[in-house]
């Protein structure tokens, strides 16, 4: 039998679910590759800060739209290795190391 | 005030689900902590902090820690739901909540973190023995919750949620009175 306290969570309950577990099972389904999205946006957050740049200036400096900066930013783009390359030729930098 | 299971069929973990906004305390929690571009204002914010707290005096080294630990974290929430152990995950948030366990306050956080503590932290009101609703959760770079705005909202969370839960009659007087005796 239900305690009092989940009779009172059960009758409160939003009509929303929850989505954590989905979204936790797909980090940890994609985390191969987000691990590698993720270093790359430290690897730019980094870069950002020894050259005192804010998100503008690194879309102007990468040809590319402060939204998509924000994207590169989340570590959660997909990104293909040509716009990786082109990342890494625009600001003289390795965004990505082979073990 | 609303209420989410987080594991269809377990009765361990809630979260408090505000209407107004489009997920449930823990889920808007974990999408900030993985996501960089939300942390990089966040340090820009806290940067004194940051350094005086923790030594650290570069951003994406706490980008980066944060990355980690939030993925620690989320194991060890998907982990313990699953058990009967939940109060091994959450502690009790300061002395006033280790003296009475009705609806006290708790948080939880990585608490085997290596090189330097976590800073990540989930807030929650414990209703009973490995029951608990989650408030929030914040990123705390200070030593007390009352230094910051953003920590304090979340202490006020807290508050609000047991104050609710409190007059809405949720305290369990046998699970009181068993503490009591231990």
């Amino acid at each position: 039998m239900e305690s009092k306290a989940i009779q009172f969570l059960e009758a409160h309950r939003s009509e929303t679910a929850s989505s954590f577990v989905e979204e936790a099972a797909r980090r940890k389904e994609n985390s191969n590759w987000l691990r590698w999205s993720q270093q790359l946006a430290v690897t730019l957050i980094g870069y950002m800060q020894d050259h005192g740049m804010k998100r503008g200036d690194l879309a102007s400096r990468l040809g590319v739209s402060p939204q998509y900066v924000s994207k590169l930013l989340s570590g959660s783009e997909n990104l293909s290795f040509k716009s990786i390359a082109n990342i890494e030729d625009r600001l003289g930098i390795t965004c990505l190391t082979m073990a | 005030m609303e209420f989410v299971r987080i594991i269809d069929g377990y009765d361990h973990l809630w979260a408090v689900k505000d209407p107004d906004k489009e997920a449930d305390e823990l889920t808007i929690l974990f999408r900030n902590w993985t996501n960089g571009d939300y942390l990089l204002d966040f340090f820009l914010a806290n940067f004194d902090d940051l350094k005086e707290t923790f030594r650290i005096e570069r951003i994406d080294q706490a980008v980066n820690d944060t990355f980690e630990d939030a993925d620690a974290l989320q194991e060890l929430i998907l982990d313990f739901p699953y058990t009967e152990h939940l109060d091994n995950l959450f502690k009790p948030l300061d002395v006033t909540d280790t003296r009475v366990r009705e609806l006290s306050r708790e948080k939880a956080r990585n608490w085997d973190r290596q090189r330097h503590a976590s800073w990540l932290r989930i807030y929650a009101i414990r209703l009973e023995p490995n029951v608990y609703v989650v408030t929030g959760g914040a990123i705390k770079l200070t030593r007390t919750m009352q230094e910051r705005e953003h920590t304090t909202i979340e202490l006020q969370k807290l508050n609000r949620c047991k104050d609710y839960l409190r007059s809405s009659g949720v305290f369990d007087q046998d699970s009181f009175v068993e503490l009591t005796n231990e």
